[in-house]
């Protein structure tokens, strides 16, 4: 679901020195004895209920660009904040979080690049898992992939959350497991559980989906809750646009650039290097060792 | 300066120290009266007490990072403090009992902070525009133990005291007339005998922080100078430099953040001569707290002198604030995304991992400072200030220069409690790149300067002499 990588900002900013207590949010109870004694769903009849949740198969092919605007805030610590979010098919997101006594923070994806700007770390480049995440994201169509996108896909039990039946869908991708709640009888997601990755390395985290709200045909949650290392976030939407958003909205702010054309320029140079490695003009002379080790 | 220099403790640095300090805080001077516990009164606890202690001992027994609680039985801990509770009749005595029951655990981070600080922090700045002596101010001195006596460690350029030529090595003997050697001395001695794990930290703010009058307010001092004459200043506290903030449940601290090229005058001091070159070019960098106005400027700073000789950090009397803020700052001198150290809470953890600063706001591509850093820390530095230090010390960034840290650096959060204070409880141990933590044994400096009185009057600044030696001999 949407606003994970929102967590990876907080966590890294928060704690080390004066940090908010967030109460430890103990809604998963045990499962309920007789649903558990019951044959589980295969996972597909599950996500198809989801799929259904959110507004069905067809919803999800025409999404608008949407504009939402909302709030971010940490309650334990009395910090809230502003946040703003742009969609546009078929992958463009960028987020924008204005909290008091820090600053903005920006986190982005082109369609290739992901990227983030906050007032602590400053600019950066996404690679790896967390590249993997924002492109996940930022695509609106992801969750009809789920089956075929992970490595694999498990129901493993019952468990009720938030006094909600829930079924347990496990998604591995690599090493990543991500564990998904989701209410049996309709598919309506309620939690996630997943070591997320953030640049401070993978945090376990838990994200609770509340008070889903409408944007065009697709449901979202207009509440998430995020736990990760006993601080809770709560993200808010207020009001969701449809309609075109402005191209520049979506540029890459002139640090990712700069810091993108030197990615680049380096790929090139050490793409030359290989090349001129491999070229048997460049080779060194028969009494030198080879670059395949001397033989 | 009314009967306040010895009692004031609302200026921004003692407010703030006394935040990170206060959960292990030794007995005061002047004890106050209201927390003195006393049975068989008439009357009962405040309605909020019982869910004030439980809130305070649940939070601690779950949240705490170790499950053991430092080896403290914590049950039993219950069981002997809660029944205090009876006898409480107000706030201040329900603190009293917590705050004993928190010093049990031997650690740091474990505050409990009145209500009433943040209510004076937010009503300081309206007072002040009233009232001449609502707000704290300063008179540009900080003062540092020398056995029992407070000396002059350090007298900030343009202040009230530099205009008053008050020098570094002078030991004070009176204010407003009055000799202040026993108050001094018995303060001396309770952190001497005290088993807090922060007893230096908390004497050099409380002895810090009792040398506070409002702004607008002049105070006689008299002072034993370089040779041993009395010299009697008359010095006006002014208001602090820097910017207000408030972050979360935080009270508001002043933010200073300054940068400067050391001067040609100070370098010949410490013996330093002019090369063919020119005098070299060494950036003494220092901010007071870690809150995010210091990053900007820091940045303009390193921005302004990538080409420097070298760069003094100088964390002297800094106590810490939003400790993330360590892997910001450590991102302008690190070519490098390692880490400054990992944050470990019962089940999980994270990696301080430093992003380097490649790219200005504006899109200039630029490297992270790679000349020599030196970083400055006294007993006063702690939290994310002993964060940062042990961070690049034990990468091998950076030398670490003057007296050890306050080995206070458990990253904690905050929490309202019902009676309305504020609680900050450690919820993770810190550990250093080297693989230990820096609690309770702090940041020992690569090379130790003592508060030694020939050298404060002979070079002022002793720590920077000895930071900038460091640089000059660094290898290109």
């Amino acid at each position: 679901m949407r606003h994970r990588l929102t967590l990876t900002l907080l966590t890294g900013l928060i704690l080390g020195g004066v940090s908010s207590a967030a109460q430890a949010q103990s809604g998963v109870t045990d499962a309920t004895q007789e649903k558990a004694a019951a044959a589980l769903p295969e996972p597909k009849v599950i996500v198809d209920r989801m799929i259904d949740f959110l507004g069905g198969k067809d919803a999800f092919k025409d999404i608008p660009p949407f504009t939402a605007i909302g709030q971010i805030a940490i309650p334990a610590m009395n910090i809230n904040g502003k946040m703003t979010t742009w969609t546009a098919p078929p992958n463009l997101m960028k987020v924008e979080m204005d909290m008091p006594g820090m600053g903005k923070t920006l986190t982005g994806f082109d369609g290739k690049i992901g990227w983030s700007i906050d007032p602590n770390r400053g600019p950066s480049l996404m690679e790896g898992a967390m590249l993997d995440e924002i492109r996940r994201e930022a695509t609106r169509t992801s969750e009809l992939d789920l089956l075929t996108y992970y490595d694999s896909a498990k129901i493993t039990g019952r468990e009720t959350f938030n006094d909600v039946a829930c079924v347990v869908l496990e998604l591995r991708k690599g090493d990543i497991l991500t564990t998904r709640l989701l209410e049996e009888t309709t598919g309506r997601p309620i939690a996630t559980r997943t070591k997320m990755p953030t640049p401070m390395g993978e945090i376990p985290a838990t994200t609770i989906f509340e008070s889903w709200i409408k944007a065009g045909n697709i449901r979202t949650p207009g509440k998430t809750i995020i736990q990760v290392m006993n601080i809770e976030q709560v993200l808010t939407i207020d009001k969701v646009t449809a309609g075109e958003i402005a191209p520049a909205i979506f540029q890459l702010p002139p640090a990712i650039a700069a810091l993108e054309k030197a990615r680049q320029a380096k790929e090139k140079a050490e793409a030359e290097k290989a090349a001129k490695a491999s070229d048997p003009k460049e080779a060194p002379s028969s009494d030198a060792p080879s670059a395949g080790g001397g033989q | 300066m009314k009967r306040s220099i010895l009692r004031s403790m609302t200026a921004g640095g003692a407010l703030l120290a006394s935040l990170l300090a206060g959960g292990c805080t030794s007995p005061t001077l002047e004890s106050d009266p209201s927390s003195e516990l006393v049975g068989d009164r008439p009357g009962a606890p405040t309605s909020t007490a019982y869910a004030t202690f439980d809130e305070v001992w649940s939070t601690v027994d779950t949240m705490h990072f170790d499950p053991d609680h430092n080896g403290v039985d914590w049950d039993a801990i219950r069981l002997e403090y809660r029944p205090r509770i009876e006898d409480t009749r107000n706030n201040g005595e329900v603190r009293t009992v917590l705050r004993d029951m928190l010093a049990e655990l031997g650690q740091t981070h474990f505050v409990i902070m009145p209500s009433e600080t943040a209510a004076s922090t937010d009503d300081a700045s309206e007072d002040s525009k009233d009232s001449p002596s609502g707000e704290p101010g300063t008179a540009g001195l900080h003062f540092g133990w020398l056995g029992e006596e407070a000396i002059v460690t350090a007298v900030r350029p343009g202040s009230p005291a530099a205009e008053a030529e008050i020098r570094s090595g002078w030991i004070l003997d009176k204010i407003n007339e009055k000799s202040i050697g026993d108050r001094l001395a018995a303060l001396r001695r309770f952190s001497q005998e005290s088993n807090s794990p922060m007893a230096d930290y908390e004497s050099l703010a409380r002895l810090n922080g009792r040398m506070t009058a409002s702004i607008g307010e002049t105070v006689d001092f008299e002072f034993r100078d370089g040779d041993d004459a009395l010299v009697r200043k008359q010095v006006t506290f002014v208001k602090p430099e820097g910017m207000p903030v408030r972050f979360g449940l935080l009270p508001a601290v002043n933010t200073l953040t300054e940068s400067r090229i050391l001067s040609p005058a100070e370098l010949e001091a410490w013996g330093v001569e002019e090369g063919p070159d020119g005098w070299p070019e060494i950036v003494h960098l220092s901010f007071n707290v870690w809150m995010f106005p210091i990053l900007v400027p820091i940045a303009e700073a390193v921005d302004a002198h990538r080409d420097a000789d070298g760069f003094v950090i100088d964390l002297r009397g800094n106590p810490g604030g939003l400790g993330g803020l360590a892997m910001g700052v450590a991102g302008h001198f690190l070519a490098e995304p390692e880490s400054l150290g990992r944050l470990e809470q019962r089940d999980a953890a994270m990696e301080f991992n430093v992003n380097p600063q490649r790219a200005t706001s504006d899109g200039r591509l630029v490297d992270p400072f790679a000349g020599p850093v030196v970083i400055v820390t006294d007993r006063m530095s702690a939290s994310t200030s002993e964060v940062f230090a042990a961070g690049l010390q034990q990468l091998n960034r950076a030398t670490v220069v003057g007296r050890p840290s306050a080995g206070a650096a458990l990253p904690a959060h905050l929490t309202l409690l019902p009676n309305g204070d504020t609680f900050m409880f450690a919820v993770a141990d810190f550990i250093g790149p080297a693989g230990h933590s820096i609690e309770g044994i702090g940041v020992q400096p690569d090379r130790l300067v003592a508060i030694d009185r020939e050298r404060l009057l002979t070079e002022g600044d002793p720590d920077l002499a000895q930071a900038v030696r460091l640089i000059l001999d660094s290898p290109e």
